[in-house]
């Protein structure tokens, strides 16, 4: 034991073991960040919906239940059959998309209003002759408690949109509260771009900061829906690709985020703006 | 590390450490494999219940229902619904494999639902057969009353569900 080298390899194995402690975490911390549940989240609201279905039909008088997505991390299609549940995730580039099915039992007696719905929120309608289902508009939900407020005159801010009008708003709104608007990225505390989009309602993306991410995008997203309620149904925040053309942007301020709305006027425009002051606050 | 004079032991005491760090490795991946396999969702015992309940309470199937004021009495079966005909259609799913059952009233004969299905099953239910392929039988008896001839009665009822394990 006494012997020359026995105390270098004992501290060699601490090492070892050390390193490899930290290579564990590291890669357990990186699979988390990749991997989502969402496979998991579809079974339980295949399943979840299908037994609904059984349990409302057999109930006695009309029933309305209130029903949400909201665990899923990406946005889901729900498609309610005649004697299945289908769900499935949303994605126009997939022409055969995968199914989660779960089947209910029908009753003679009462009419299925089948229905395909792209929502995070949605109603479910029994009655004694008929079941329906219908997508409701997007609520508030509460934001990481994350300390992110920051003296706007020391917060550098750039702003970019294909609306010149929108671009301005932002700025305007930003400069009013005496943030500091700046023409580079690479100096900016935030890079906000804004673009319009044909797909499904409001979409995030970030680059890094996941957290801070998430606390923006749900302060922009509860302030857009505070002030157009009826407007939004589906919302999802997510990495952004490799090949956009935004993705530097994002990357050189401390905090990025790309926020494409279907609807962009100057009323979202003003939401954002508020969103974006509420973060710093 | 290989010296004249080391011997096979003193070699394998020198590689222990070496064996703890590869079981700790192992121990992080098997670790890592459960903590991010997706749980399977065991709903078979909810589902049985629904069934059960379906069959009880809905309405459309055995629950007597006054029409002339909207309610459904709980407890009370309607002797006109308790046939296999009625049965089927107000619980119709769309593979006719998933349940069946057998409903008896005492003094009166017992009425199927799916009773291809049952005669199947039942033999499965009784070998308690494990794993898919089986099939889990499950009897609830309670008191339930009934309207015969104008006069309000009161016997025991046995709903056996047998549901296939696939």
């Amino acid at each position: 034991m006494n012997k020359k080298g026995s105390e270098r390899k004992a501290i060699f194995l601490t090492a070892m073991a050390l390193l490899g402690l930290i290579v564990g975490l590291a890669i357990f911390k990186g699979v988390s960040n990749f991997l989502d549940d969402t496979t998991y989240w579809k079974i339980y609201y295949a399943r979840d919906l299908g037994l609904l279905m059984d349990i409302g039909m057999a109930a006695r008088g009309d029933i309305e239940i209130n029903y949400n997505f909201i665990q899923a991390e990406k946005p889901l299609v729900f498609k309610l059959k005649k004697q299945h549940i289908e769900i499935y995730d949303y994605n126009p580039e997939i022409k055969e998309p995968v199914l989660t099915t779960f089947r209910f039992a029908t009753d003679n007696k009462i009419i299925i209003g089948t229905n395909e719905l792209l929502a995070s929120y949605f109603k479910i309608f029994f009655s004694e002759d008929k079941v329906n289902v219908s997508e409701e508009p997007l609520e508030q939900a509460l934001c990481p408690g994350l300390n992110t407020s920051s003296a706007p005159e020391f917060t550098l801010i750039f702003v970019k949109s294909d609306n010149p009008e929108i671009e301005e708003l932002i700025k305007n709104g930003l400069k009013i509260e005496n943030f500091v608007i700046t023409l580079s990225p690479e100096l900016a505390s935030l890079s906000l771009v804004v673009q319009k989009t044909e797909k499904e309602s409001l979409n995030f993306y970030y680059e890094k900061e996941t957290r801070r991410s998430k606390k923006l995008s749900c302060l922009i997203k509860n302030q857009i829906i505070e002030d157009n309620p009826e407007g939004l149904f589906i919302s999802r925040l997510e990495k952004i690709e490799d090949n956009s053309e935004w993705k530097n942007t994002l990357a050189n301020a401390k905090l990025g985020m790309l926020v494409k709305v279907n609807n962009l006027n100057n009323e979202i425009g003003k939401s954002i703006t508020k969103g974006v002051i509420s973060y710093y606050g | 590390m290989d010296d004249p004079g080391d011997s096979d032991e003193r070699r394998m005491l020198e590689m222990f450490p070496k064996f703890i760090f590869l079981a700790a490795i192992m121990i992080i991946i098997i670790f890592f494999a459960y903590f991010f396999t997706i749980n399977n969702l065991r709903t078979e015992t909810i589902e049985r219940e629904i069934f059960f309940n379906r069959i009880i309470y809905s309405t459309n199937a055995l629950a007597y229902y006054d029409e002339d004021i909207g309610r459904t009495y709980l407890g009370r079966i309607d002797l006109e619904k308790l046939n296999t005909t009625n049965l089927e259609k107000s619980i119709n799913y769309s593979n006719n494999y998933f349940f069946a059952a057998r409903i008896t009233l005492q003094g009166k004969d017992p009425v199927y639902y799916h009773k291809e299905l049952w005669e199947t099953l039942e033999p499965l239910a009784k070998a308690k057969i494990r794993g898919p392929g089986g099939a889990d039988y499950r009897v609830k008896e309670f008191r339930a009353s009934y309207i015969e001839n104008g006069t309000l009665k009161s016997a025991p009822i046995k709903i056996e569900v047998i549901r296939a394990r696939s």
